[in-house]
């Protein structure tokens, strides 16, 4: 199985490879160079991977919330791919990308995992947040427990005895991320191509999409006056 | 060389295919946002962008199958990359990168005003270079020397509304709707274009430059002072192509063109095209308009700039991409060979 994941929805341009059982990611911190830097980086890694567009069987995408520019290029330049080598696509909230990011960190540094939630934010200007939080469930998948959306910066009460708070959302409001429970802080966080593959390699056939239905979640739609 | 080109600078989401070999138009579609916008009055840039996306890949497909290929005939890809709305720009010009790049073929973006311009190329009667060409659309209205593909010198723009801007606001005021500029000629049929004297504008001034936000407010006081509306559509339409052929024969006097060239959405204008057909006649020269379809925004003009650059060794500067809302043609160069690139046969 060989995927291409391209995601600029955030403040950050990433993209991975996975060829065979070898995956090869890139991430940079590049606000307004998205449209100059990811296509290189797609490239860069085929060519480390040592493998071609014609050998993909499946391209992801980060399909947001975040900026909606940098949506967009990640899912046009995804689309653009997917057409012309007849590939599924398959879409990745950076929401969820960035809680298996945390979940990653607290393994990483030997923590148990079980009883902890996840809580993800990225600051969507305007006073309101990017909001979701997460659980681990069987087989280190994903369980949402709170749903993406919108909204003022706060978070129902937590369903784990222990959070972690995750994401820009709480570098912009520090105070969303107090609390007792709250065991770990991580507002800088950005999302990386290496949660996201990991993420695209624990879901079902059934979630792989046609490039027309490769849209976007925005989150925000009131996007005009009238 | 076939191009395949994809444009999505403001409200029309279009795909081309062109054979440079032949010179043929394979495919070509367009699909119009007209219905997103509408309640709002005009094009609100974020719609715009998302409904790009939602088109784009069915608009490629449809337009492939009906020329009756696969994405391994496509030599070349050519996108808009302005001037235009940023992020409906973003859209499709990150679609076309990825189109090219998984392909392997290079990739080119393309001025929209330059596809404007060389439309009616595609058609059956070329114009020859040298020509002035007169863009006239909702976002321009400008007089260019046309030397050749790449060297364009602007003569005279409008100083604010553009023309099809003009027509659509007071369309508005009429209670036509939006966008209203087809909707007012059609009513001007009806009128007596004498009914309202509006003062030709910037008619009295030396050089070629226009304006047309004058007019539109003399269109709002010709309204309110009980005038019938098809006859302030009539007189509207009257004083904007007087005033064009004041300009045109002072561009054409200027610069010892004899050939004209007509392009953008206004060039789909009836009356218009009739005019400069009757104006260079008198003058024993040729004035040539892209076919109807052909005037409103859409990727076919794309693919022929893209094709006219790209079978000279254009590409792409930069392996991602940039795009430009603000892109004035006279910055445009002669199509250029990159050191690395390798010319593709026509």
């Amino acid at each position: 199985m060989n995927i291409l994941y391209l995601d600029s929805s955030t403040e950050a341009c990433t993209a991975g490879v996975l060829a065979g059982d070898r995956v090869v990611t890139d991430f940079e911190i590049a606000p307004r160079g998205h449209a100059e830097k990811l296509l290189p980086m797609a490239e860069g890694l085929l060519e480390q991977a040592q493998i071609d567009f014609a050998d993909l069987d499946l391209i992801g995408f980060g399909r947001g919330p975040g900026s909606f520019t940098g949506v967009r290029i990640a899912t046009a330049m995804a689309q653009g791919i997917a057409i012309a080598r007849d590939l599924p696509m398959v879409g990745i909230s950076s929401l969820a990308c960035l809680a298996a990011g945390a979940f990653r960190r607290l393994e990483e540094s030997g923590e148990n995992t079980r009883d902890v939630e996840v809580r993800v934010a990225i600051d969507a200007r305007m006073g309101e947040i990017y909001r979701a939080a997460y659980r681990l469930g069987e087989l280190d998948g994903l369980i949402t427990v709170v749903e993406e959306a919108v909204t003022e910066p706060t978070f129902p009460v937590a369903q784990g005895s222990r959070v972690v708070a995750c994401g820009t959302g709480f570098g912009r409001y520090p105070a969303l991320g107090g609390g007792s429970e709250v065991i770990r802080v991580e507002p800088e966080a950005l999302p990386h191509a290496r949660d996201a593959l990991a993420l695209i390699r624990k879901l079902p056939e059934s979630e792989r999409i046609a490039a027309d239905e490769a849209v976007p979640s925005y989150l925000r739609d009131k996007v005009a006056g009238r | 060389m076939r191009v395949l080109a994809i444009e999505s600078s403001c409200d029309e989401t279009a795909v081309a295919l062109f054979d440079g070999r032949s010179g043929k138009l394979l495919a070509h579609r367009v699909h119009s946002q007209t219905d997103v916008h509408a309640e709002y009055g005009g094009v609100v840039p974020e719609l715009a962008a998302r409904d790009h996306m939602r088109r784009l890949p069915s608009l490629t497909r449809a337009t492939l199958t009906d020329a009756g290929v696969g994405y391994d005939a496509i030599d070349a890809v050519a996108y808009t990359a302005g001037p235009g709305l940023a992020g409906a720009l973003m859209t499709g010009a990150a679609f076309a990168k990825g189109i090219a790049a998984s392909r392997r073929v290079p990739a080119l973006g393309v001025n929209h005003l330059e596809g404007h311009i060389l439309a009616p190329l595609l058609g059956d009667d070329p114009p020859a270079f040298p020509f002035l060409a007169l863009l006239v659309s909702g976002g321009h209205s400008q007089l260019i020397e046309v030397r050749e593909v790449g060297d364009y010198r602007l003569l005279g723009e409008s100083i604010d509304d553009a023309i099809g801007e003009a027509f659509d606001k007071s369309a508005k005021l009429m209670g036509l709707g939006y966008p209203g500029g087809a909707a007012l000629s059609r009513l001007a049929e009806q009128g007596d274009p004498t009914a309202v004297p509006f003062t030709r504008p910037m008619v009295n001034r030396p050089g070629l430059d226009l304006s047309f936000s004058g007019l539109k407010t003399a269109v709002a006081n010709a309204i309110a002072a009980g005038h019938a509306h098809e006859d302030v559509a009539a007189s509207f339409e009257r004083t904007v192509i007087d005033t064009l052929v004041i300009k045109l024969t002072r561009a054409l006097d200027q610069t010892g063109l004899d050939r004209l060239v007509v392009a953008g959405g206004v060039a789909a204008n009836r009356p218009l095209r009739q005019r400069l057909v009757e104006m260079m006649a008198e003058r024993g020269g040729a004035v040539h308009f892209p076919a109807i379809e052909l005037c409103t925004d859409n990727a076919a003009m794309i693919a022929l700039a893209g094709y006219r650059r790209l079978a000279a060794g254009e590409r792409d500067a930069l392996p991602g991409f940039r795009v430009r809302a603000r892109w004035p043609l006279a910055e445009l160069e002669l199509p250029r060979m990159l050191d690395s690139a390798v010319p593709v046969t026509p």
